[in-house]
């Protein structure tokens, strides 16, 4: 069929229109550095989505840990050592003032030196409400940072805070890029650190290239070349690792699983601070009673959720503490599932199994909701496994999924799976602001932070002596004891602390491979990867 | 008007005299309308946005929100939602006038930059997905058309309403699965292979599976649509004389029935310019494809005003322009229409 006459220039308008938008396309992206890479020395990872920031101040432990180098930094094992300090920071007796001796000779990415004032500078403006770094809270115990010299700076604290070293893992920019608030900031996405790697390319919403920084103060990083492809669908991610377009990324337990074994992929778990606990709000007349929150956590079945939820890849905890954080850990304190000595329990405490086969009191029916986020399938699968369980003790718990807008006003009300471990390589950091009668009363605007509105005067008075505890081992016993005295009066069922599970494929052409223990914060700036500056080839 | 074309006749001319002013009438008319209309819309934007159930401050923070202690939470709110939304959008308002667009909070950049960067991409994914969707539309059109009530046509009419029913992210993700994992013809997304540099032949590969996406999302209703005019169009009295008068067969599609048939088509492929754009979202996430759609949605979800108004304005100016692009087309298809009715 022959095109109508007229109609044949609009072809061709089309067509020189669709060449104008593959020449704007192609230009708008900064084009490659065009060398090929050495696939011996590069590697291709998918991402579970693309960064919304760079900046430090925004994203501590992240991608950014390869763009910045911070004073304390997270080592093999998640043992705290020291990065941009000669040695780990020195308190003074009293803990209220911390020096720390910074690394000579060391410059940032754009050429200048790295020293004192770059450090001041950086924890000034991560306290400063008007930068808007969402961490500030987290500096509270900090009263001033002073450059004593070039190469020393000190921190003096509004009272004695032993578990500093852990919040110095911040990442440290050059003082004179930090520029304003936080979205202002050219930071976030024109990093300028220390670090051993340097953002070559960042192609928005589709991937990025770190390469290698020659002279790195730590050793010119074997791997020179990392592109991270922003993938946030798991099957799409699995999908591009199976095709071999990608070496490694994040999946979910299962996911991996199904994807390991074959294709040269093989499965890396590493243990996390990472921990999903659902609160029992003490607003509820049944949670009033620790015998009953005892109860509820005795008929709950963890090693079931591990098993059906992460295929096994998840530790179960009683507490916000978990076996990867050594002494502080008490291996005692763990609750059985045991539903037979809650039913009892629960009998005891006047909340009879009724006609209908939900206990009741006073008229009052055990009856809860627990909130998840809807978006959240973990929290889902978390929320319907409590319910199920708790139903066969004649406890009625709906579930609904919610936003985050809503969650925050209905805390005090309703039950809620809840994440926590953004800092788990100190115990106040995992545990302070989640137990401490403080944060006990309700506010829309702190909601996450002790949402069982739970107060125990020994808790309280647990966690401030082992914060101000200077002695190393005294400290350790100090959270262990803090433990059993939580699992006699639970503020939650705290669940399982998860496994992050990652796919890689040619790990074994390394060596330098090391477990992490890892925070919340999951991606592929963890895993295997977590040291990839330190990697040296076989 | 024009002369009723005859079979074998001079075809319609260019516009007939006074015709060409009537078009730039219309041109200027159209966009006239626009200026007061892109303002209302965005400010309609900054007020819906303001009165949205979304939380700034928690999409801001993401996941991080869980962890920031009340005292911090403040300085974020101060940052991301402290402005009263009239006083935003006169900011963003007087910003416009002066060529700044304003920073995006979602994106952490200014809006141009990211408009700059994404807009292009998700452009020649649609245009070329909405083209390779036209162009297969009108060969199984006319074939259905035939026999409106034989075998084939019953078979592609279903086949097509099914295809409609089915959501674009699961057309993108079948697609996937077979040619780009089963047969590993294609890869499986992004814009290049990880590393390499950004080049035509790059690119080509990679939109093959994103464009097929968008093009089987568009091709049922252009189809459905053109099939019911053609067939209308086949059996009308003008086509029979043309058949009458010894007018061969392709020649009748071609210069009677498809530009006829065109018309009604065509005025809802305007309308629908501005769907197709925001429905390129899903096809550009489950093929890492990094065009606007993302964005819009992310800021969307966090009350980031200034991209969001800038999107919007996008999208409605696509609107405006695509309804005037298909009017002028039935201008130059349909002699009997009159440019300063449109």
């Amino acid at each position: 069929m022959h095109l109508h006459p007229h109609l044949r220039r609009p072809v061709a308008v089309v067509a020189l229109g669709l060449a104008v938008l593959v020449a704007a396309g192609c230009s708008a992206a900064v084009p490659g550095q065009g060398t090929a890479d050495d696939p011996a020395t590069t590697l291709r990872l998918a991402e579970t989505g693309e960064y919304d920031t760079l900046h430090p101040l925004e994203y501590p432990l992240g991608i950014t840990s390869k763009l910045y180098d911070s004073l304390v930094r997270v080592g093999a094992h998640g043992v705290l050592e020291p990065g941009l300090a000669t040695a780990m920071p020195e308190p003074d007796e009293s803990l209220t003032s911390w020096t720390v001796t910074l690394r000579e000779g060391v410059t940032f990415s754009d050429g200048s030196a790295f020293d004192a004032q770059d450090v001041v500078a950086v924890f000034d403006a991560v306290r400063d409400p008007a930068v808007g770094s969402w961490m500030a809270a987290d500096y509270a115990m900090v009263e001033q940072v002073t450059a004593v010299d070039a190469t020393t700076v000190r921190f003096d604290l509004a009272y004695p805070y032993a578990g500093l070293p852990a919040r110095l893992t911040l990442g440290i920019p050059a003082s004179e890029a930090l520029g304003g608030d936080v979205v202002g900031s050219a930071l976030a996405s024109e990093p300028v650190g220390t670090g051993p790697y340097v953002l070559a390319e960042w192609r928005k919403g589709e991937s990025m290239t770190l390469r290698a920084r020659e002279g790195w103060w730590g050793g010119t990083p074997q791997v020179q070349t990392i592109h991270l492809a922003f993938v946030s669908d798991e099957n799409a991610r699995a999908q591009r690792l199976r095709a071999g377009e990608v070496d490694g990324a994040q999946l979910s337990p299962r996911v991996a699983a199904q994807v390991a074994g074959a294709d040269g992929l093989e499965l890396v778990a590493n243990a996390s601070g990472d921990y999903r606990a659902i609160p029992l709000p003490v607003t509820l007349p049944f949670f009033a009673d620790p015998a009953v929150r005892v109860a509820v956590n005795l008929g709950t079945d963890r090693q079931a959720m591990i098993d059906g939820i992460l295929a096994g890849h998840g530790t179960a905890v009683a507490t916000p503490f978990t076996p990867a954080q050594g002494d502080a850990y008490e291996p005692s304190a763990t609750f059985a599932h045991d539903p037979a000595a809650a039913g009892a329990l629960l009998d005891g405490a006047g909340w009879a199994v009724g006609a209908d086969g939900v206990r009741a009191k006073d008229g009052v029916p055990f009856a809860f909701t627990v909130m998840y986020f809807a978006e959240d399938t973990l929290r889902r699968d978390i929320a319907q496994a409590f319910a199920s369980d708790l139903a066969a003790l004649g406890i009625d718990v709906a579930l609904e999924g919610v936003d985050r807008r809503y969650a925050v006003t209905a805390m005090d009300q309703k039950a809620f799976v809840l994440g926590g471990g953004d800092m788990p390589y100190d115990p106040d950091a995992q545990a302070y602001r989640q137990l401490h009668s403080d944060f006990a009363g309700f506010d829309e605007d702190d909601a996450y932070s002790n949402p069982s509105g739970y107060a125990d005067p020994q808790v309280d008075s647990l966690l401030a002596a082992a914060r101000t505890e200077p002695d190393p081992d005294a400290r350790a016993a100090l959270y262990r004891e803090l433990q059993t005295v939580l699992v006699a009066n639970p503020p939650t069922v705290t669940v399982f602390a998860l496994e992050h599970t990652y796919v890689a494929r040619g790990l074994d052409a390394w060596d330098g491979i090391e477990p992490v223990l890892e925070p919340h914060e999951h991606g592929v700036a963890w895993g295997p990867w977590f040291n990839v500056q330190e990697w040296t080839r076989r | 008007m024009s002369t009723v074309v005859a079979g074998g006749g001079p075809v319609r001319s260019a516009l007939a005299p006074g015709r060409g002013v009537a078009v730039l009438r219309l041109v200027r008319r159209r966009l006239l309308w626009a200026a007061p209309l892109m303002g209302l819309i965005s400010l309609a934007v900054f007020a819906l946005a303001a009165a949205s159930p979304t939380d700034a401050a928690a999409a801001f923070l993401g996941a991080r929100d869980e962890f920031t202690g009340g005292a911090a939470r403040a300085g974020v709110e101060q940052i991301v939602a402290g402005t009263h939304w009239a006083e935003a959008w006169w900011r963003w308002a007087s910003g416009l006038v002066g060529g700044d667009l304003g920073v995006s909070t979602s994106a952490r950049m200014p809006v141009a930059d990211v408009v700059a960067a994404r807009l292009p991409w998700t452009l020649l994914l649609m245009v070329l997905g909405l083209a390779v969707g036209a162009a297969a539309a009108v060969p199984l059109a006319l074939l259905a058309a035939r026999r409106p009530h034989g075998l084939l046509a019953r078979v592609l009419t279903s086949g097509l309403w099914a295809l409609s029913a089915v959501p674009s992210f699961l057309v993108a993700m079948g697609l996937m699965a077979v040619l780009a994992l089963a047969l590993g013809w294609l890869p499986t997304g992004g814009l290049t292979d990880p590393g390499a540099p950004v080049t035509i032949g790059q690119v080509a590969r990679h939109l093959v599976l994103p464009v097929l996406s968008v093009a089987l999302g568009q091709l049922p209703w252009i189809t459905l649509h053109l099939h019911r005019a053609v067939t209308a169009q086949l059996r009308s009295p003008a086509t029979e004389a043309a058949r009458l008068r010894g007018v061969p067969e392709r020649r009748v599609l071609a210069r009677h029935v498809l530009p006829t048939a065109a018309v009604p088509t065509l005025a809802i492929a305007g309308a629908r310019l501005p769907e197709v754009v925001a429905g390129s979202v899903l096809v550009e996430e489950v093929f890492s494809w990094p065009g606007l759609g993302q964005s819009l949605v992310k800021a969307a979800l966090a009350q980031d005003f200034a991209l969001l108004a800038a999107c919007t304005v996008l999208l409605s100016a696509v609107a405006v322009l695509g309804g005037l692009l298909a009017d002028l087309c039935l201008v130059r298809i349909d002699p009997r229409t009159d440019p300063d009715a449109l």
